[in-house]
């Protein structure tokens, strides 16, 4: 049961996402007939759920929202901007009401939503559409079923929930209830399977039904309904007519008895209903009526191309949707955390294989070896592939978040995002979001400027937010820009000097006063932050980032804008390694960030004036870790340059024995260097020893000259 | 301490240079023979090093040198015991034998005293005596809380 209601409230929350983000890019494209379509099923899954789950509340207004947006594609209604921000404020209404659905406040709240659409939008459509023919008064609520009513055909179903389906949480009735939303259905309850009163187990359902629909919609519709329930239950949707031959007088009863009866089966029902075809007023007519049908009804008509006509297409049709099933299932994100930790293990076991099979040194179990360690990154990498989601899903709250606070400080803002498909650890995703929520908030406050100064200073009144996301070796960039009033340097400096924080004659450029706004002593001034544009917390911005072995950079002209650019790793638990040893002590270093490996010798280094070594013509600085891992044996004769690029250069690290390439899993460290971090975890070897993981950048930056 | 039953309490009891130490032996999970210790530069004096225990890398501290005991060579009797705490991840020590287990009564335990010899005395949270041996009690929490605040 809690895992079904687990199910829901994931589905929802997905389903309200992509709803926020409907909503936003439909206020830019109003035109876009998919956005709309899109809102319109997101509409109705929430329906069909809400009212599963005992969500009433909820399954009332988005029914009437999801009709709402029905009539809006079938060009009844005109989109306006209204009703977009109409249906975001529900949307968040839903959020609320799935957190706590029985608040009476809430209720009464989604009482009044409910009447506001019918009020402000819905209701004069109503009725102009109350005109049609008696038939439709059965049908329903739907207006689609009821305007082509000659469109209508019949489906046979069959529904077999299993015995159990009570103890998920499931209501059958509801389901039928809402199959009924569809259209015209007579119902036939099959209760042969209930067993002696003494026997009966209350929690079981025995029943199962056999009912004849007469809908508009197609068959996807009608399997949506049972969508929760389809896997454990005997569901047969079979197209038992093209015609709608409830029309025919007295049919319906002779079917529903013939159903009650149990006497024929599907075929019998397909035969007995193209008899009455017979008796519908005039197919020739009828045919005409649809030609006729405007425009609009073709382009709906075009959006249900799943529409079967015969038999052997729909066959096609179901084998394609089952492989659409299996294509994408939804796993806890524990249980990947668990697969993750169990590749970290698989890929240090696969290294001692390795290591033993050099020792053994017999060819089939090198080659077994060999295979395994393919096997093993393979492994990985898909293991790690499956952790990572675009970064769409957290753009959409930044879009939110633009819009919702831009209206509040009455400011003009575009938000725009490039590279949104690029794609992170999960883990890292839900730590950045608050961060770069931060930024952006910071940069409406206080970086965009009020519409009349921008006017005043010469720039278009709407301000741009730019979210820019890009993969760049084994790191992804995500840079948030701003072109408002930029972050005065000299308020900084004065601040900064002010705090003694710095020294008054001071050496920092521009760069590094800038940065000065991370300190954590710096930000936490409310007053310096109305100077400098800034907001509060961008110490804990940095902090976070850095957490996740991320960097943090600030650039930003007076006047012109602010660019904060976050640098962040792929993923946190394993990284290609080149495997490498000091002073007879290993150490890896992540290969992403070596350019070249030169092999030197000692005297190329002994006697260096300020640590720059001549390389192939070019001179670059280096840091002699030989030097700095000293430790009682230094007897070493090999010496090898790695070359890192660093910030915009190149930097040498001069290391002893290169070892091979390494696939090293990061084990957590507790900071135990005092006063750095050059190690970014440790790693076990296929022996057993431990080698440490050399942060490149940070060893730079604490050693370089 | 909440031993409520018997006021009787757990301590593993074991020699640093030639003082005896204890410690609760519901914070000390595990004794190991000496295994291999990984060092690492640039790290604090009194960290040895590191240590693969069964996969997980755990820090493994010398309180040889943090106490400022004479610094002992590491023999055939040198252990490694595991310390556990609540709010910080295991740590190993390096202990240079291990004795044994003593069951204390609490009214047995005496206060630190005023004027250490060899420790700082923020590190000891009592004192027992056995047969003639002043037993000192490790203040574990304590010992986490000052590696941690080290750095």
């Amino acid at each position: 049961m809690e895992d079904f209601r687990q199910l829901f409230f994931e589905e929802c929350k997905e389903l309200i996402s992509q709803l926020e983000d409907n909503l936003m890019q439909m206020e830019e494209s109003p035109e876009d007939k998919e956005l709309i379509n899109s809102v319109f099923r997101i509409m109705h899954s929430l329906k069909g759920s809400g009212a599963m789950f005992g969500y009433t509340n909820l399954s009332g207004f988005t029914h009437k929202l999801e009709s709402l947006y029905d009539d809006i594609r079938n060009s009844k209604i005109e989109l306006s901007p209204e009703i977009i921000s109409f249906t975001i404020d529900i949307t968040d209404h839903i959020k609320k009401l799935l957190e706590d659905k029985d608040n009476p406040e809430l209720v009464v709240k989604s009482k009044e939503y409910e009447d506001e659409i019918d009020r402000r939008f819905l209701l004069p459509k109503e009725e102009i559409i109350e005109k049609p023919d008696e038939k439709q008064r059965n049908t329903g609520k739907e207006p689609l079923s009821k305007d082509k009513a000659s469109n209508n055909k019949l489906f046979y179903i069959e529904f077999a929930p299993n015995e159990d389906i009570l103890n998920d949480g499931t209501k059958p009735l509801y389901l039928l209830d809402e199959l009924s939303d569809l259209g015209d259905c007579i119902f036939s309850t099959n209760c042969s399977a209930l067993p002696m009163l003494s026997e009966l187990d209350y929690e079981k359902c025995y029943l199962s039904w056999k009912i004849i629909i007469s809908t508009a919609e197609n068959e996807d519709m009608i399997k949506d309904v049972f969508i929760f329930v389809e896997d454990d239950s005997k569901l047969v949707i079979k197209l038992l007519s093209d015609e709608d031959v409830f029309q025919v007088e007295g049919v319906k009863l002779k079917l529903q008895n013939i159903l009650d009866e149990g006497l024929q089966g599907f075929k019998g029902l397909k035969r007995l209903t193209s008899i009455y075809k017979e008796e519908l007023p005039s197919t020739a007519q009828k045919n005409v009526t649809i030609d006729k049908t405007n425009k609009e009804e073709a382009a709906i008509e075009e959006n249900f191309t799943a529409k079967t006509k015969d038999s052997q297409p729909k066959k096609d049709q179901q084998i394609a949707r089952n492989t659409f099933a299996i294509d994408s299932i939804r796993i806890s994100s524990s249980k990947l955390d668990e697969l993750i930790n169990l590749v970290s293990e698989f890929v240090t076991n696969q290294a001692r294989l390795y290591n033993l099979s050099g020792k053994i040194n017999t060819p089939e179990i090198n080659e077994l070896s060999e295979d395994f360690n393919n096997l093993a990154r393979q492994f990985r990498d898909i293991a790690f592939d499956m952790r990572l989601i675009p970064i769409q899903t957290i753009v959409i709250k930044f879009k939110r978040l633009v819009r919702d606070l831009s209206k509040k400080l009455n400011k003009k803002v575009v938000f725009v995002a490039q590279g949104t498909e690029t794609e992170l650890d999960k883990n890292i995703i839900a730590t950045i979001s608050d961060p770069i929520m931060h930024i952006i908030r910071n940069s409406l406050d206080h970086g965009i400027e009020s519409p009349d100064k921008r006017l005043k200073a010469n720039k278009e009144e709407t301000g741009t937010i730019e979210l820019k996301a890009k993969n760049s070796g084994a790191f992804v960039l995500i840079s948030i820009s701003d072109d408002g009033a930029g972050i005065d340097i000299k308020a900084i400096e004065k601040k900064a000097i002010e705090k003694k924080l710095i020294p008054e004659k001071h050496e920092l450029d521009e760069n590094n006063l800038l940065n000065l706004i991370m300190h954590p002593g710096f930000t936490t001034n409310d007053t310096v932050t109305d100077i400098s544009g800034r907001g509060v917390g961008m110490d804990v911005v940095k902090k976070n980032i850095e957490s996740l072995r991320g960097e943090v950079e600030i650039s930003s002209t007076k006047g012109k804008g602010t660019t904060i650019t976050i640098k962040l790793p792929l993923t946190l638990s394993i990284i290609d390694g080149l495997l490498t040893s000091i002073n007879g002590g290993f150490y890896i270093l992540p290969l992403s960030s070596i350019v070249k490996i030169y092999n030197i010798g000692k005297s190329d280094f002994e006697n260096s004036y300020k640590n720059i070594i001549t390389i192939a013509g070019t001179q670059y600085s280096f840091v002699n870790l030989c030097d700095i891992f000293k430790n009682e044996k230094e007897n070493e004769t090999i010496f090898n340059l790695l070359l890192v690029s660093y910030k915009n250069t190149k930097v040498g690290i001069i290391v002893n024995e290169i070892v091979s390439e390494y696939q090293a899993v990061l084990k957590p460290i507790d900071n135990i260097s005092r006063n750095n971090d050059i190690f970014s975890g440790a790693s076990i070897l296929g022996n057993g020893r431990l080698a440490m993981v050399i942060d490149p950048h940070k060893l730079i930056s604490n050693f370089g000259n | 301490m909440d031993n409520i039953k018997s006021d009787t309490r757990s301590y593993l009891s074991f020699k640093l240079g030639n003082e005896i130490f204890a410690t609760d032996v519901k914070s000390t999970i595990k004794i190991l023979q000496l295994p291999e210790i990984t060092k690492v530069p640039e790290s604090p004096k009194k960290m040895a090093g590191l240590i693969n225990h069964h996969g997980n890398v755990l820090p493994v501290y010398d309180l040889n040198k943090s106490m400022d005991l004479k610094d002992n060579c590491y023999d055939k009797n040198t252990c490694v015991i595991i310390l556990s705490n609540d709010n910080y991840n295991n740590i190993g020590l390096i202990v240079n034998d291990v004795l044994s287990v003593e069951e204390v009564k609490a009214e047995d335990i005496k206060p630190p005293p005023q004027i250490g010899e060899n420790t700082k005395l923020e590190n000891i949270a009592g004192i027992f005596q056995k047969n003639d041996n002043f037993i000192m009690i490790l203040d574990v929490n304590d010992i986490f809380k000052q590696i941690k605040s080290e750095y």
